[in-house]
């Protein structure tokens, strides 16, 4: 009886591969081949764009030196998004169809990684990706860091007091640019360089902001004691008079003055 | 028998009484010798017993030194929340009917609206005012910190800071020491005792709104450790007292509106719907507010009341709302509901290991709390001694002032605790002796409100702030904190006394990392929470609505039960040693406060024991100078209204029928008005609304100038007073009374004998007078002293 079950049932599951084999060679020969094209070059450009971000990842030049590649990635998305086959999109075949949305993913992947970086800020970009020129602020903060780094190559070991005047430009610059406060700062390679360079300085050079601060000390020190001594004074002002207690009349008082 | 008594009930002199108008013993009462023998027999029998648990400490002269908890005020009177139903006020009401009664319910709703809106405004102009200036302030601290300490030159931004915080503190102790006193501090002890009953003078006018709201700004501006919350919940009960009136005494204009509210009852509702706006508005939690007003306030409390206090407080979150995202550029995002924004976080989760961590840390608030307290309560003392001079507290508060900003920068200082930036928003960050890129994390902490520091304690990932930053900063603001309140200038404690918490509930989260280092469930806001719970528990003791509070302005309902827990642990360890903040001050201000419940171990206490017993009492039809030397040699404000007694013999106490009870205050209207029996031809139109258009403030006795021919005439009483008091016999016991007199918030409660002759009173100050003691296991009830001069 169990084999006979058994039997059944392997049956039962080979007829149905069977079918779903037909099934899927169906879909497979109706695919249209342009569809297929576009969908290997989106392969490609995100392959490759991945390659570079995970190769300039540290130091992090990813907006400088992947940004071709993003573009890629851009753009064969776009063409795969909008290209129409047959009356059906081929969007629709490789993204809407399941839930796993692979192909929809990496590209929002590869995204979400360019706008983290906020390399958006490293170029001027009118919206159009194809437009991607970098923007002055970003060609002037490299001059500004070319020239430290010229000026710290020239000198062997001290270069602290020499490039001074450099750094003190390069560090000025960023605070404009970057604005702190606000949410959208610069994009990351800047941000980068900037914190390399800050910690070559710091490591190397930051032994001057400690001075002597006497007169802040004293000062300091000054309202504290003031603070004791007010105190102290006052404890030999007048006393507030103690409160006086008001006799209560009270019933058995009342029959103790009755019999008096 | 008789000397111990006499010993036990220790009188120096016979005091000073109107012996005039005392009530001489009934003939015709069963006082005889014999029973007067009984009661004092029996009083003396276990006089031992009786004067070990009535009073721990004998006290032998006639004074105490300033600071006791255990006198009361003799200058605080109680409000009239029994609505006497006098004659005119019966033929008021014969001539209404469903159109009044309609009007007054929808005024009432609109009263409310307004409430909720106003207070919301007022809460808008504080809040923007703060964050303005202190952006200004602190914007320019950071600079000029990291401008002068390369050059060496430290001391300029030292002075700035403090010259920053003692300008405005200075404006603002200023303001409250020589322009309204009662504006000091949090205001929240002074609306618990208002809407208890008592009267507090000054605390619900306008001018002290003024105060109140400019002094918050200055405070806070002024970097005292001190927030807004608790002055937003005076301002609301300011604000709700006002409307309601539809009129301004301190400005002299009637609107001639509402005038059907002007009565102590009424206003006593919409004071409570104006602090749960207030609590509303600070903190963007309706319900919480609604909760805060049953638990902290309203002893009288019903169904719609609670719908109508929920509406304003649910209005006054939403006008804050609509113009706080106005004014951050984002109207119509709703997303500013309170003045405090701890933030959202995102759900975090707890597990069953975690509920006693939360526990122990709830008693370790409570402890903190307990200790709190005391210091303040010692400081408290220590001000009410010495420094009573207005000058002298205008100078301790710039002092607070500087010093704040001192061992700010001395921190800063000393503790080089840096932390790269762009990991964590940081509005304005400092280098100081931080290396290029860092910023110092104390000073990011100090160069922000305390409240945006709560905040940062809050939702900071981990590892921002290191133990020994936090450790000096737990210290440090603790003992700011304590100093702090009380000051002549009005600041509350919530937000200084939940930054305390916060930091060391994360630096028990620190500890807990280094204990477990692999347990992903530490997440440093939740124990920052937790602990800010517990402080803020510790010393305000509050449990329902502080619960609810947090739970809305944190936005996370799951986090109930750790929160009662912690709340509850934290309130059962603080009352082990001492009592809240709010309910010492108020022992210590010497008022009348009567708590939910009788006293125990009372119950063997009558009303013949607790009355005063000469009682002053009119006749119905009374000579007119007779009512006004009774009123200029008396203080009392209620006065039973007799039929006249039997006999008129000197040396028999004889006591008179009640026929109803009249209050100094109408006595004062009539005299005022000349209501005369002899001038009855020139009276004009005497209705209940003579008495609500001189409400709330009367002349005194001394302001009225009646002729000396008036003083011939006589008044019949009977019209004015009410008829129907509540009484109860001189045999009913200190529970039943103090129910009675809590449960309808009653002012007067004569005391009548079995023939219905009153032979004493019973006012708030007589049930408040005991008080439940305990200490070191033992038990008892003792009787307060009762002073003037407090």
């Amino acid at each position: 009886m169990g084999l006979l079950y058994f039997n059944f049932k392997h049956n039962a599951f080979i007829y149905i591969l069977y079918y779903m084999t037909i099934l899927s060679a169906n879909c497979i020969e109706n695919e249209d081949v342009e569809c297929g094209v576009l969908r290997e070059k989106f392969a490609n450009a995100s392959a490759q764009f991945t390659l570079c971000a995970i190769d300039k990842s540290r130091p992090i030049t990813i907006c400088e030196k992947c940004v071709n590649t993003y573009v890629d990635v851009l753009d064969s998305f776009q063409n795969m998004s909008k290209a129409v086959d047959n009356g059906t999109s081929c969007f629709d075949k490789f993204v809407n169809q399941d839930r796993l949305q692979i192909v929809q993913i990496l590209y929002d992947n590869s995204v979400d990684l360019w706008t983290r970086a906020k390399c958006n800020e490293c170029y001027d970009s009118d919206n159009m990706i194809h437009n991607l020129t970098v923007s002055n602020k970003t060609l002037q903060f490299q001059t500004y860091y070319e020239d430290f780094t010229n000026c710290t190559s020239n000198y062997v070991d001290d270069f602290c007091s020499g490039c001074m005047k450099d750094y003190v430009k390069l560090d000025n610059y960023y605070k404009t640019i970057s604005n702190i406060n606000e949410k959208i700062g610069v994009c990351m390679d800047i941000v980068d360089i900037m914190n390399i360079t800050w910690n070559l300085w710091s490591n190397n050079c930051c032994k001057y902001r400690r001075h002597n601060e006497y007169i802040f000390i004293g000062s300091s020190v000054g309202v504290l004691l003031f603070t004791i001594l007010f105190y102290f004074i006052l404890l030999f002002c007048k006393q507030k008079t103690a409160p006086t207690i008001i006799q209560q009349s009270r019933f058995f008082e009342s029959l103790n003055i009755f019999r008096d | 028998m008789m000397e111990a008594d006499a010993s036990s009930v220790k009188r120096d002199e016979p005091p000073a009484k109107v012996t005039k108008f005392r009530n001489v013993m009934s003939i015709n009462n069963s006082d005889s010798e014999e029973d007067i023998h009984a009661i004092i027999v029996n009083n003396s029998e276990d006089s031992n017993l009786l004067s070990s648990v009535r009073r721990r400490v004998q006290i032998s002269s006639e004074k105490v030194r300033t600071g006791s908890l255990n006198v009361l005020s003799a200058k605080y009177e109680s409000l009239d929340y029994d609505t006497c139903e006098n004659h005119l006020l019966l033929d008021e009401e014969r001539k209404k009917g469903y159109k009044f009664i309609v009007r007054k319910s929808i005024s009432r709703w609109f009263i409310f609206l307004l409430i909720g809106m106003f207070t919301a405004l007022i809460a808008c102009i504080i809040d923007i005012s703060i964050e303005e200036l202190s952006t200004i302030k602190y914007a320019s601290l950071s600079k000029n910190v990291d401008k002068y300490v390369t050059q060496g030159k430290l001391y300029i931004p030292y002075g700035l800071w403090v010259l920053y915080n003692v300008v405005p503190v200075l404006i603002g102790s200023l303001l409250v020491a020589y322009g309204e006193p009662i504006a000091a501090g949090s205001g929240i002890p002074q609306v618990k005792c208002y809407l208890n009953g008592v009267k507090i003078p000054r605390v619900v006018r306008i001018k002290t709104l003024v105060v109140k709201s400019i002094g918050v700004i200055c405070s806070v501006v002024g970097g005292l450790a001190g927030g807004k919350e608790g002055p937003m919940i005076h301002s609301g009960a300011v604000v709700a007292a006002g409307i309601s009136q539809g009129k301004t005494s301190t400005f002299k204009k009637d609107f001639n509106v509402f005038k059907f509210f002007r009565e102590d009852h009424e206003k006593r509702d919409f004071v409570s719907g104006g602090a749960a706006a207030g609590v509303s508005a600070a903190f963007g939690a309706p319900v919480g507010g609604v909760l805060f007003s049953l638990e902290e306030g309203t002893s009288f409390w019903n169904q719609s009341l609670t719908w109508r206090t929920f509406f304003a407080s649910v209005v006054s979150t939403f006008t804050l709302n609509v113009v706080l995202s106005a004014y951050h550029g984002v109207p119509g995002n709703l997303n500013y509901p309170g003045l405090l924004n701890l933030g959202k976080f995102d759900g975090f989760t707890y597990e069953f290991f975690e509920l006693p961590i939360f526990l122990v840390m709830g008693a370790f608030g409570g402890l903190c709390g307990a200790l709190w307290n005391h210091i303040n309560y010692k400081i408290t003392v220590f001000r009410m001694r010495y420094l009573r001079l207005r000058w002298l507290k205008v100078i301790e508060a710039c002092i607070v002032a500087a010093v704040s900003a001192t061992v700010g920068f001395l921190m800063m200082f000393l503790i080089n605790d840096c932390k790269p930036f762009g990991q964590d928003p940081t509005k304005y960050p400092t280098q100081l002796y931080c290396e290029d890129g860092q910023y110092n994390v104390l000073a990011s902490i100090w160069f922000q409100t305390p409240e945006a520091s709560v905040r940062s304690l809050f939702h900071d990932p981990a590892n921002t702030h290191n133990a020994v930053s936090l450790t000096s900063f737990v210290i440090i603001y603790f003992f700011l904190a304590v100093w702090t309140f009380g000051l002549s200038t009005s600041n509350g404690l919530f937000i200084p006394t939940l930054l305390t918490g916060a930091a060391w509930g994360r630096l028990v989260s620190i500890g807990i990392f280094n204990v477990f280092p692999n347990t992903a469930i530490v997440h440093p806001g939740k124990y920052a929470l937790i602990g800010a719970a517990a402080q803020l528990g510790g010393v305000v003791r509050m449990t329902i609505s502080l619960t609810v509070i947090i739970m809305e302005t944190t936005g996370n309902i799951t986090f109930a039960l750790p929160l009662i827990i912690t709340l509850i642990a934290a309130k059962w360890t603080g009352d082990y040693f001492n009592e809240g903040i709010y309910d010492i001050l108020i022992q210590l201000w010497g008022i009348p406060l009567l708590p939910w419940e009788p006293p125990p171990l009372v119950y063997n206490i009558y009303a013949s024991e607790v009355m005063s017993h000469p009682v002053v009492t009119l006749k119905c039809v009374e000579n007119v100078g007779h009512i006004v030397e009774l009123l200029k040699l008396t203080t009392y404000n209620g006065f039973p209204v007799v039929d006249p007694p039997l006999t008129d013999q000197s040396e028999v106490t004889t006591y008179g029928r009640i026929r109803g009870l009249i209050l100094r205050s109408q006595l004062i209207v009539i005299l005022k008005r000349k209501i005369f029996n002899e001038t009855s031809d020139d009276w004009d139109n005497i209705n209940v609304s003579i008495f609500r258009n001189e409400y709330p403030r009367y002349p005194t006795i001394e302001d009225l100038f009646i002729a000396d021919v008036e003083k011939t005439y006589s008044i019949d009483l009977r019209p004015f007073m009410n008829p129907s008091p509540y009484t109860v016999l001189h045999s009913s016991s200190l529970p039943r009374m103090f129910r009675l007199f809590r449960g309808l918030g009653l002012r007067h409660l004569p005391i009548v004998n079995d023939s219905n002759e009153v032979v004493g009173m019973v006012t708030r100050k007589d049930l408040a007078r005991y008080r439940i003691w305990s200490h070191r296991g033992h038990i008892g009830v003792e009787e307060l002293l009762i002073s003037k001069e407090i």
